[in-house]
């Protein structure tokens, strides 16, 4: 049983390993010529560092709570997908409805305008 | 020692260490981060708890979703991301006596528990989540529809109170 | 197993409530800004839905394999439910518009909290029951802080919010343990476990002695009752399969679960030692979500809690029965004690609140067939007397909450006789003045402490009975007897005026044919 995670745990120390062999080459190998424009965290950004004392505007919260809720969404369907063969139309129907009903909050949102940025 | 065992006590130190972290860390970003290798750990362990979906919701909801709200709600509280946690103890007695109870009612269950008949178990059982979906959506039909209206409920409850106000 | 098309059929008023609530919803999201017919809808699916729970009063069923009990207990408790919601529904309208915020999303909450009150009187297993819970307090949660530019609202939403996740906390791990205890969330399966898991128990006065604060102990509580709740276990641990440490262990573990859950419900139910939010949050909420909180929210803990204390643990528990009569007592004796230093009528009416919640408690600890019957018929009257009384209050609020003290009160029934007179009936009711309903409910609860043997119960409730006497009535001294300038702002809404009356009729009719 827990042989099966022998290849995610590969792939976690495969993941690891890449990143910092990646990131510590690019240090070894990579040519030097700074600038100032360079050196700011996004060359052609916005500025990412600025006062701490000003405050994110609650679009992220709202944002954030949406994602969570869908999140939480995912994780109802993902056991309903493995077993989609055996649940058969049933599944399907019971599964529907309960999309339906989160649905309808999406389209409330929307309506309400909570997915507009500006 | 084999491979799984060394690989057990990677993820309990990694969840430990993560979780002092969070706990003695006097910058409130620095606990958040830290928060998410205690996390991640966790996950690890319910993998060799042999709980598949567990660990996935725990990868899913705790580390892709709590975890982002956490740091949003960090970044939402105005002034507070430089800013030293500064915690002094109140109401130290009751603390150390509940604590202490709780420390007790833990260690007499490691004591008690026969740990020798866990290995049958893990031998026993098959991947969790095929059945779970099963039952989620045979028995437990009910609660899965409710919790749908649950999340309902969440998703207008929050943008009613994060709606920004229009100038009508 | 699971799903059948009777199980619609059976739980007609929970639909009924869900598809009013989806389709009020989809009505905001398609034509924003029309609050007056999502107001029409909802009362109408509030009213459909109490019908269909008449209509099902008589038929006894379990639905959606056994999750489910429906019959009478879960529909009387809809019934009470959907009265109290459409109340709501009748008093929030002017009210909501004097304060600028009359929006559909009021009544989508008050559906949705209505039907995660319907799913806990009606469960039959622990899953519900929490969902329920759940479903209930994120909806109140929000209409407790409903008025958002309010600070008031928004600390009475937070602290609910707060505390309320703590006491969810408590529950769900005691639910957790229970299950893993008895091996099952069902009621069924767990009632017949429970005498076996109580037996193995083995050391159940320390467990006994351990929930009793020790000033109970010494105001009198009777050695028998604490003994009465010993069951023979030291002979009977050894007779059983497991080894008797095991045995034990899944006894211990047993009631603990329990009385994490009972801590949880008693959040909710706001009595005495997990009382503290509630006068704050009841002063931060609008009236109507208030008026609403403290009645239907109130009930709902208190089917489910009937339902864990009958249907799943039975009558057995001689333990849990004492626990919960001290948890009773405390709640009466702090609640009409503190409630007579309060100045704000809201705050006043928070601990009463608490008060009844022990009166109420009262017949659960009982453990009969009266009990039960007692706690049913006190939830409805108090129901109606409470949310009459909030109700008044709705009307004399103003903007800056100034006059929500008591003496603001004086003079009002030489400027509005028939509120005035409307308030005393409510004020006397909640005294317990016979002939009103709230004089049964207690008469009922009591004789049913008395017949459980429990007879020191029932004296604290007279006699704190006779101490909330003192303030209630100070609220009819102050309207009749004392000069002052109380006065209604504007135009009484019509929708409240019908809700008072309708609450004054039942309060009477409880009263005078029991």
């Amino acid at each position: 049983m827990i042989e099966s995670y022998i290849p995610i745990f590969i792939m976690i120390v495969g993941a690891m390993g890449f990143a910092v062999v990646m990131g510590k080459m690019n240090e070894f190998v990579g040519p030097k010529r700074p600038s100032e424009e360079k050196l700011s965290t996004y060359e052609s950004g916005m500025e990412p560092v600025r006062s701490a004392r000003e405050r994110f505007s609650v679009k992220f919260y709202m944002v954030a709570m949406l994602f969570i809720v869908f999140d939480i969404e995912v994780v109802f369907l993902y056991p309903w997908a493995v077993s989609y063969k055996l649940l058969g139309t049933p599944g399907f129907i019971t599964m529907f409805v309960f999309i339906a009903v989160l649905l309808v909050g999406y389209f409330y949102v929307w309506r309400k305008g909570a997915l507009e940025w500006d | 020692m084999d491979l799984f065992t060394i690989l057990f006590y990677v993820f309990a130190l990694i969840t430990l260490g993560a979780a002092c972290v969070v706990v003695f860390s006097r910058h409130i970003v620095r606990a958040a981060f830290a928060l998410l290798f205690a996390f991640f750990g966790v996950a690890g362990l319910y993998v060799f708890l042999l709980a598949d979906f567990i660990a996935v919701t725990q990868l899913m909801v705790y580390i892709g979703g709590i975890l982002v709200l956490i740091i949003f709600g960090v970044m939402l509280t105005q002034k507070q991301i430089n800013v030293d946690i500064k915690t002094s103890p109140v109401q130290t007695w009751p603390a150390v006596l509940i604590v202490a109870a709780l420390a007790g009612v833990l260690i007499g269950m490691f004591w008690s528990t026969d740990w020798a008949r866990m290995g049958e178990i893990s031998t026993a059982t098959t991947a969790t989540t095929p059945k779970l979906g099963e039952m989620l959506l045979t028995t437990y039909v009910l609660p899965f529809e409710v919790a749908s209206v649950i999340l309902l409920v969440a998703l207008v409850g929050s943008a009613m109170i994060a709606r920004r106000e229009r100038n009508t | 197993m699971g799903f059948q098309i009777s199980d619609i059929a059976n739980n007609a008023p929970l639909f009924t409530l869900v598809a009013t609530g989806l389709v009020v919803i989809l009505l905001e999201s398609a034509k924003s800004g029309k609050p007056n017919v999502s107001f029409i809808v909802s009362l109408a699916g509030f009213i459909l839905s109490g019908l269909l729970a008449v209509g099902g009063l008589k038929t006894e069923d379990v639905s959606f394999g056994g999750m489910l009990m429906n019959g009478s207990y879960s529909n009387f408790f809809a019934i009470v439910f959907c009265l109290t919601g459409s109340l709501t529904i009748l008093i929030s309208k002017s009210y909501l518009e004097r304060f600028g915020q009359f929006r559909s999303e009021f009544y989508i909450l008050v559906l949705f909290a209505a039907m995660g009150m319907v799913l806990m009187a009606s469960a039959n297993d622990l899953i519900i029951i929490f969902l329920g819970i759940e479903l209930m307090s994120v909806s109140l949660y929000v209409l407790a802080g409903f008025f958002r530019t309010q600070d008031r609202s928004n600390e009475s939403a937070l602290k609910y919010f707060l505390l309320g996740a703590f006491a969810t906390g408590f529950l769900l791990y005691g639910i957790a343990l229970v299950y893993g205890s008895a091996g099952s969330t069902n009621f069924s399966v767990i009632h017949n476990q429970a005498p076996a898991l109580m037996k193995n128990q083995p050391l159940p006065d320390s467990v006994v002695q351990a929930g009793l604060p020790d000033s109970v102990v010494q105001a009198g509580l009777p050695d028998s009752v604490v003994q009465a709740g010993l069951p023979d276990s030291v002979v009977q641990a050894g007779d059983s399969g497991l080894p008797a440490g095991q045995a034990g262990l899944a006894g211990t573990i047993f009631l603990l679960g329990l009385g994490l859950v009972i801590v949880g419900l008693a959040f909710k139910v706001a009595a005495a030692p997990f009382h503290m939010w509630a006068p704050d949050v009841y002063d931060g909420a609008p009236t109507p979500a208030t008026g609403f909180m403290a009645t239907a929210a109130k009930a709902a803990a208190f089917g489910a809690f009937v339902s864990i204390a009958f249907k799943m643990i039975g009558s057995t528990s001689g333990t849990i029965s004492n626990l919960l009569a001290v948890i009773a007592a405390a709640s009466m004796i702090l609640g009409n004690v503190i409630a007579i230093s309060q100045s704000n009528i809201k705050r006043m009416l928070a601990y009463s609140s608490i008060a009844h919640a022990g009166y109420m408690l009262s017949g659960i600890a009982a453990a009969n067939v009266e009990g039960q019957a007692g706690v049913m018929y006190y939830v409805a009257a108090y129901a109606c007397m409470t949310l009459g009384a909030f109700a008044i209050v709705s009307i004399l609020e103003r903007d800056d909450a100034a006059n929500l003290s008591i003496d603001g009160y004086a003079g009002l029934s030489a400027k509005h006789p028939v509120i005035a007179a409307a308030l005393a009936l409510f004020m006397f009711s909640l005294a317990g003045i016979p002939p009103l309903a709230g004089f049964f409910g207690k008469y009922y609860v009591f004789l049913a402490a008395v017949k459980a043997d429990m007879t020191w119960l029932a004296i604290v409730g007279v006699l704190t009975s006779l101490i909330s006497a003192y303030y209630y009535l100070r609220v009819v001294v102050v309207m009749y007897f004392k000069e002052g300038e109380a006065a209604v702002e504007g135009r009484i809404g019509m929708s409240t005026v019908v809700a008072i009356a309708v609450c004054a009729y039942l309060v009477v009719q409880l009263g005078v044919y029991p």
